[in-house]
Protein backbone atom coordinates (compact mmCIF):
# COMPACT_ATOMS: atom_id res chain seq x y z
CA UNK A 1 0.00 0.00 0.00
CA UNK A 2 1.84 3.08 -1.16
CA UNK A 3 -0.35 6.01 -0.23
CA UNK A 4 -3.10 7.31 1.96
CA UNK A 5 -5.48 7.58 -1.00
CA UNK A 6 -4.88 3.99 -2.01
CA UNK A 7 -5.57 2.71 1.51
CA UNK A 8 -8.71 4.82 1.74
CA UNK A 9 -9.73 3.48 -1.68
CA UNK A 10 -9.33 -0.13 -0.55
CA UNK A 11 -11.42 0.49 2.56
CA UNK A 12 -14.08 2.22 0.43
CA UNK A 13 -14.10 -0.73 -1.97
CA UNK A 14 -14.55 -3.13 0.95
CA UNK A 15 -17.50 -1.11 2.23
CA UNK A 16 -19.07 -0.94 -1.24
CA UNK A 17 -18.69 -4.68 -1.70
CA UNK A 18 -20.23 -5.36 1.70
CA UNK A 19 -23.22 -3.13 0.89
CA UNK A 20 -23.75 -4.80 -2.48
CA UNK A 21 -23.52 -8.36 -1.15
CA UNK A 22 -25.80 -7.50 1.80
CA UNK A 23 -28.39 -6.12 -0.62
CA UNK A 24 -28.14 -9.23 -2.83
CA UNK A 25 -28.32 -11.62 0.11
CA UNK A 26 -31.11 -9.99 2.06
CA UNK A 27 -34.74 -10.65 1.53
CA UNK A 28 -37.31 -9.43 3.98
CA UNK A 29 -40.66 -9.85 2.27
CA UNK A 30 -41.17 -13.61 2.61
CA UNK A 31 -40.60 -13.87 6.40
CA UNK A 32 -42.95 -10.89 6.89
CA UNK A 33 -45.62 -12.50 4.70
CA UNK A 34 -45.24 -15.75 6.66
CA UNK A 35 -45.64 -13.88 9.97
CA UNK A 36 -48.75 -12.19 8.54
CA UNK A 37 -50.23 -15.52 7.46
CA UNK A 38 -49.56 -17.06 10.89
CA UNK A 39 -51.14 -14.07 12.64
CA UNK A 40 -54.15 -14.36 10.32
CA UNK A 41 -54.43 -18.03 11.17
CA UNK A 42 -54.24 -17.18 14.89
CA UNK A 43 -57.01 -14.65 14.35
CA UNK A 44 -59.27 -17.11 12.52
CA UNK A 45 -58.60 -19.93 14.96
CA UNK A 46 -58.48 -17.85 18.15
CA UNK A 47 -61.63 -19.37 19.61
CA UNK A 48 -61.46 -22.64 17.72
CA UNK A 49 -58.06 -24.22 18.27
CA UNK A 50 -55.38 -24.17 20.89
CA UNK A 51 -51.72 -23.35 20.55
CA UNK A 52 -50.59 -26.89 19.81
CA UNK A 53 -52.70 -27.06 16.66
CA UNK A 54 -51.22 -23.74 15.57
CA UNK A 55 -47.73 -25.09 16.27
CA UNK A 56 -48.02 -27.33 13.20
CA UNK A 57 -48.26 -24.43 10.69
CA UNK A 58 -45.61 -22.55 12.70
CA UNK A 59 -43.09 -25.39 12.37
CA UNK A 60 -44.11 -26.03 8.77
CA UNK A 61 -43.66 -22.35 7.93
CA UNK A 62 -40.10 -22.41 9.35
CA UNK A 63 -39.24 -25.44 7.21
CA UNK A 64 -41.00 -23.75 4.29
CA UNK A 65 -38.80 -20.67 4.79
CA UNK A 66 -35.73 -22.94 4.92
CA UNK A 67 -36.67 -24.54 1.59
CA UNK A 68 -37.45 -21.16 0.05
CA UNK A 69 -34.10 -19.69 1.12
CA UNK A 70 -32.18 -22.78 -0.04
CA UNK A 71 -33.85 -22.46 -3.44
CA UNK A 72 -33.09 -18.71 -3.53
CA UNK A 73 -29.45 -19.30 -2.57
CA UNK A 74 -29.06 -21.80 -5.38
CA UNK A 75 -30.63 -19.29 -7.78
CA UNK A 76 -28.57 -16.21 -6.85
CA UNK A 77 -25.41 -18.01 -5.74
CA UNK A 78 -24.88 -16.59 -2.24
CA UNK A 79 -26.01 -16.97 1.34
CA UNK A 80 -26.38 -19.46 4.15
CA UNK A 81 -29.83 -18.48 5.44
CA UNK A 82 -31.35 -21.83 4.43
CA UNK A 83 -29.26 -23.59 7.08
CA UNK A 84 -30.33 -21.09 9.74
CA UNK A 85 -34.05 -21.52 9.03
CA UNK A 86 -33.63 -25.31 9.03
CA UNK A 87 -31.85 -25.19 12.40
CA UNK A 88 -34.57 -22.89 13.75
CA UNK A 89 -37.31 -25.21 12.46
CA UNK A 90 -35.66 -28.22 14.08
CA UNK A 91 -35.21 -26.27 17.33
CA UNK A 92 -38.87 -25.22 17.48
CA UNK A 93 -39.98 -28.73 16.53
CA UNK A 94 -37.81 -30.10 19.32
CA UNK A 95 -39.31 -27.70 21.86
CA UNK A 96 -42.86 -28.54 20.70
CA UNK A 97 -42.21 -32.28 20.99
CA UNK A 98 -40.25 -32.25 24.24
CA UNK A 99 -42.04 -29.52 26.20
CA UNK A 100 -45.31 -28.79 24.36
CA UNK A 101 -47.05 -27.43 27.45
CA UNK A 102 -44.26 -25.03 28.28
CA UNK A 103 -43.83 -23.79 24.73
CA UNK A 104 -47.50 -23.29 24.00
CA UNK A 105 -48.58 -22.06 27.43
CA UNK A 106 -46.18 -19.17 27.52
CA UNK A 107 -45.71 -18.38 23.87
CA UNK A 108 -48.10 -18.80 20.95
CA UNK A 109 -46.62 -19.96 17.63
CA UNK A 110 -46.63 -16.47 16.07
CA UNK A 111 -44.50 -15.29 18.98
CA UNK A 112 -42.14 -18.27 18.64
CA UNK A 113 -41.67 -17.61 14.92
CA UNK A 114 -41.34 -13.89 15.78
CA UNK A 115 -38.42 -14.71 18.10
CA UNK A 116 -36.78 -16.82 15.39
CA UNK A 117 -37.21 -13.99 12.86
CA UNK A 118 -35.69 -11.51 15.37
CA UNK A 119 -32.66 -13.71 16.05
CA UNK A 120 -32.05 -14.27 12.32
CA UNK A 121 -32.57 -10.53 11.72
CA UNK A 122 -29.88 -9.72 14.32
CA UNK A 123 -27.45 -12.21 12.75
CA UNK A 124 -28.13 -10.85 9.26
CA UNK A 125 -28.13 -7.22 10.45
CA UNK A 126 -31.57 -6.84 8.89
CA UNK A 127 -33.46 -4.07 10.70
CA UNK A 128 -36.84 -4.87 9.11
CA UNK A 129 -36.70 -8.47 10.35
CA UNK A 130 -35.63 -7.36 13.84
CA UNK A 131 -38.52 -4.87 14.10
CA UNK A 132 -41.08 -7.24 12.53
CA UNK A 133 -39.99 -10.29 14.52
CA UNK A 134 -39.87 -8.51 17.86
CA UNK A 135 -43.26 -6.83 17.24
CA UNK A 136 -44.78 -10.26 16.49
CA UNK A 137 -43.14 -11.80 19.57
CA UNK A 138 -44.20 -9.02 21.95
CA UNK A 139 -47.76 -8.48 20.67
CA UNK A 140 -48.60 -12.18 20.27
CA UNK A 141 -46.85 -13.02 23.56
CA UNK A 142 -48.90 -10.42 25.44
CA UNK A 143 -52.10 -11.46 23.67
CA UNK A 144 -51.59 -15.05 24.80
CA UNK A 145 -52.60 -13.69 28.22
CA UNK A 146 -55.29 -11.39 26.75
CA UNK A 147 -53.29 -8.36 27.89
CA UNK A 148 -54.22 -6.35 24.79
CA UNK A 149 -57.77 -7.63 24.16
CA UNK A 150 -58.69 -7.02 27.81
CA UNK A 151 -58.13 -3.32 27.13
CA UNK A 152 -61.16 -3.52 24.82
CA UNK A 153 -63.24 -4.17 27.95
CA UNK A 154 -62.09 -0.92 29.48
CA UNK A 155 -62.69 0.87 26.21
CA UNK A 156 -66.22 -0.58 25.97
CA UNK A 157 -67.02 0.74 29.45
CA UNK A 158 -65.56 4.10 28.54
CA UNK A 159 -67.72 4.51 25.43
CA UNK A 160 -70.78 2.97 27.09
CA UNK A 161 -70.85 -0.17 24.96
CA UNK A 162 -72.00 -3.47 26.44
CA UNK A 163 -69.65 -6.37 27.19
CA UNK A 164 -71.29 -8.39 24.41
CA UNK A 165 -70.57 -5.85 21.69
CA UNK A 166 -68.98 -7.67 18.70
CA UNK A 167 -65.65 -5.86 18.92
CA UNK A 168 -65.36 -6.75 22.62
CA UNK A 169 -66.26 -10.42 22.23
CA UNK A 170 -64.00 -10.72 19.19
CA UNK A 171 -61.18 -8.62 20.63
CA UNK A 172 -58.52 -11.32 20.26
CA UNK A 173 -59.42 -11.90 16.61
CA UNK A 174 -59.23 -8.15 16.12
CA UNK A 175 -55.73 -7.96 17.68
CA UNK A 176 -54.33 -10.87 15.65
CA UNK A 177 -56.17 -9.64 12.55
CA UNK A 178 -54.60 -6.19 12.86
CA UNK A 179 -51.18 -7.78 13.34
CA UNK A 180 -51.77 -9.93 10.26
CA UNK A 181 -52.89 -6.92 8.21
CA UNK A 182 -49.80 -4.93 9.21
CA UNK A 183 -47.42 -7.79 8.34
CA UNK A 184 -49.10 -8.68 5.07
CA UNK A 185 -49.14 -5.03 3.95
CA UNK A 186 -45.48 -4.52 4.92
CA UNK A 187 -44.56 -7.81 3.25
CA UNK A 188 -46.25 -6.82 -0.01
CA UNK A 189 -44.49 -3.41 0.01
CA UNK A 190 -41.13 -5.14 0.70
CA UNK A 191 -41.81 -7.67 -2.08
CA UNK A 192 -42.48 -4.89 -4.60
CA UNK A 193 -39.30 -3.06 -3.57
CA UNK A 194 -37.24 -6.24 -3.88
CA UNK A 195 -38.67 -7.02 -7.33
CA UNK A 196 -38.00 -3.46 -8.49
CA UNK A 197 -34.40 -3.71 -7.23
CA UNK A 198 -33.89 -7.06 -8.97
CA UNK B 1 5.99 9.01 10.79
CA UNK B 2 5.06 10.82 13.99
CA UNK B 3 7.29 8.80 16.33
CA UNK B 4 10.94 7.79 16.48
CA UNK B 5 12.59 4.61 15.17
CA UNK B 6 11.95 2.63 18.37
CA UNK B 7 8.24 2.58 17.55
CA UNK B 8 8.84 0.89 14.15
CA UNK B 9 8.82 -2.56 15.75
CA UNK B 10 5.09 -2.31 16.42
CA UNK B 11 4.24 -0.33 13.31
CA UNK B 12 0.95 -1.59 11.79
CA UNK B 13 2.51 -2.23 8.36
CA UNK B 14 4.24 -5.23 9.97
CA UNK B 15 0.84 -6.64 10.87
CA UNK B 16 -0.34 -6.61 7.24
CA UNK B 17 -0.90 -10.14 5.99
CA UNK B 18 0.85 -10.42 2.61
CA UNK B 19 -1.43 -13.27 1.59
CA UNK B 20 -4.68 -11.32 1.78
CA UNK B 21 -3.16 -7.88 1.33
CA UNK B 22 -3.65 -8.36 -2.41
CA UNK B 23 -6.73 -6.39 -3.45
CA UNK B 24 -8.56 -9.23 -5.21
CA UNK B 25 -8.08 -11.66 -2.33
CA UNK B 26 -9.29 -9.01 0.07
CA UNK B 27 -12.36 -8.64 -2.15
CA UNK B 28 -12.99 -12.40 -2.22
CA UNK B 29 -12.82 -12.63 1.56
CA UNK B 30 -15.04 -9.55 1.95
CA UNK B 31 -17.76 -11.05 -0.26
CA UNK B 32 -17.56 -14.38 1.54
CA UNK B 33 -17.55 -12.82 5.01
CA UNK B 34 -20.74 -10.96 4.16
CA UNK B 35 -22.47 -13.80 2.28
CA UNK B 36 -21.13 -16.73 4.31
CA UNK B 37 -21.06 -18.81 1.15
CA UNK B 38 -20.94 -17.95 -2.52
CA UNK B 39 -20.75 -19.78 -5.79
CA UNK B 40 -17.93 -19.30 -8.28
CA UNK B 41 -20.04 -17.34 -10.78
CA UNK B 42 -21.23 -14.80 -8.21
CA UNK B 43 -17.66 -14.13 -7.06
CA UNK B 44 -16.41 -13.87 -10.64
CA UNK B 45 -19.17 -11.46 -11.71
CA UNK B 46 -19.10 -9.33 -8.55
CA UNK B 47 -15.33 -8.93 -8.56
CA UNK B 48 -15.12 -8.76 -12.39
CA UNK B 49 -12.48 -11.45 -12.69
CA UNK B 50 -11.74 -14.09 -15.28
CA UNK B 51 -12.31 -17.76 -14.42
CA UNK B 52 -8.60 -18.51 -14.40
CA UNK B 53 -7.68 -15.53 -12.27
CA UNK B 54 -10.36 -16.28 -9.69
CA UNK B 55 -9.37 -19.97 -9.60
CA UNK B 56 -5.76 -19.10 -8.83
CA UNK B 57 -6.71 -16.73 -6.00
CA UNK B 58 -9.17 -19.25 -4.55
CA UNK B 59 -6.50 -21.95 -4.61
CA UNK B 60 -4.05 -19.68 -2.76
CA UNK B 61 -6.63 -18.80 -0.11
CA UNK B 62 -7.79 -22.41 0.22
CA UNK B 63 -4.19 -23.56 0.71
CA UNK B 64 -3.93 -21.10 3.58
CA UNK B 65 -7.19 -22.56 4.99
CA UNK B 66 -8.92 -19.19 4.79
CA UNK B 67 -11.76 -20.69 2.75
CA UNK B 68 -13.07 -24.03 1.58
CA UNK B 69 -13.98 -24.96 -1.99
CA UNK B 70 -16.75 -27.47 -2.55
CA UNK B 71 -17.40 -28.84 -6.03
CA UNK B 72 -20.84 -30.40 -6.41
CA UNK B 73 -23.32 -31.41 -9.08
CA UNK B 74 -26.65 -29.59 -9.08
CA UNK B 75 -29.19 -30.72 -11.65
CA UNK B 76 -26.41 -32.65 -13.39
CA UNK B 77 -24.31 -29.52 -13.73
CA UNK B 78 -21.04 -28.91 -11.90
CA UNK B 79 -21.08 -26.03 -9.48
CA UNK B 80 -18.38 -24.66 -7.19
CA UNK B 81 -19.35 -23.28 -3.79
CA UNK B 82 -16.84 -21.32 -1.74
CA UNK B 83 -17.19 -20.83 2.00
CA UNK B 84 -15.12 -18.69 4.33
CA UNK B 85 -13.56 -20.37 7.38
CA UNK B 86 -13.31 -18.90 10.88
CA UNK B 87 -9.57 -18.38 10.23
CA UNK B 88 -10.44 -16.47 7.05
CA UNK B 89 -12.97 -14.31 8.84
CA UNK B 90 -10.46 -13.49 11.61
CA UNK B 91 -7.72 -12.74 9.06
CA UNK B 92 -10.01 -10.35 7.17
CA UNK B 93 -11.06 -8.56 10.37
CA UNK B 94 -7.40 -8.15 11.38
CA UNK B 95 -6.46 -6.87 7.94
CA UNK B 96 -9.21 -4.26 7.94
CA UNK B 97 -8.25 -3.17 11.46
CA UNK B 98 -4.61 -2.79 10.37
CA UNK B 99 -5.61 -0.78 7.29
CA UNK B 100 -7.78 1.53 9.41
CA UNK B 101 -4.97 1.91 11.92
CA UNK B 102 -2.51 2.77 9.14
CA UNK B 103 -4.91 5.27 7.64
CA UNK B 104 -5.44 6.93 11.01
CA UNK B 105 -1.66 7.16 11.51
CA UNK B 106 -1.17 8.78 8.11
CA UNK B 107 -3.95 11.27 8.84
CA UNK B 108 -2.47 12.07 12.25
CA UNK B 109 0.93 12.56 10.57
CA UNK B 110 -0.59 14.93 8.01
CA UNK B 111 -2.32 16.97 10.72
CA UNK B 112 0.96 17.10 12.67
CA UNK B 113 2.85 18.40 9.60
CA UNK B 114 0.22 21.07 8.95
CA UNK B 115 0.44 22.28 12.54
CA UNK B 116 4.24 22.57 12.27
CA UNK B 117 3.95 24.64 9.09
Amino acid sequence: MSSHDEMAGVLDDIERLRTRVRADRRETSVPLLVLGTLALLSSVMANVAGGLLLAVPAVLSLFGLALYYQHRERRIGIGTAGKRWTTAGLGVLGVCVLVPGLAMLFLPPVAIVGIVVTVIGVRDRNRALIVGGSAAAVIAGLEQWYVISNRFWGLAKLVGAGPLTWWVTNAQQFVFGSLAGAFLATGVVALRQERRRA
Amino acid sequence: MPDGPESNADHPTLALDELIHQRTRLGILTVLAEAGRSDFAYLRDTLRLTDGNLSRHLQTLADAQLLTVDKVFEKRRPRTWVEITETGRAALDTQIEVLRDLLARVERGRDHSKEQQ
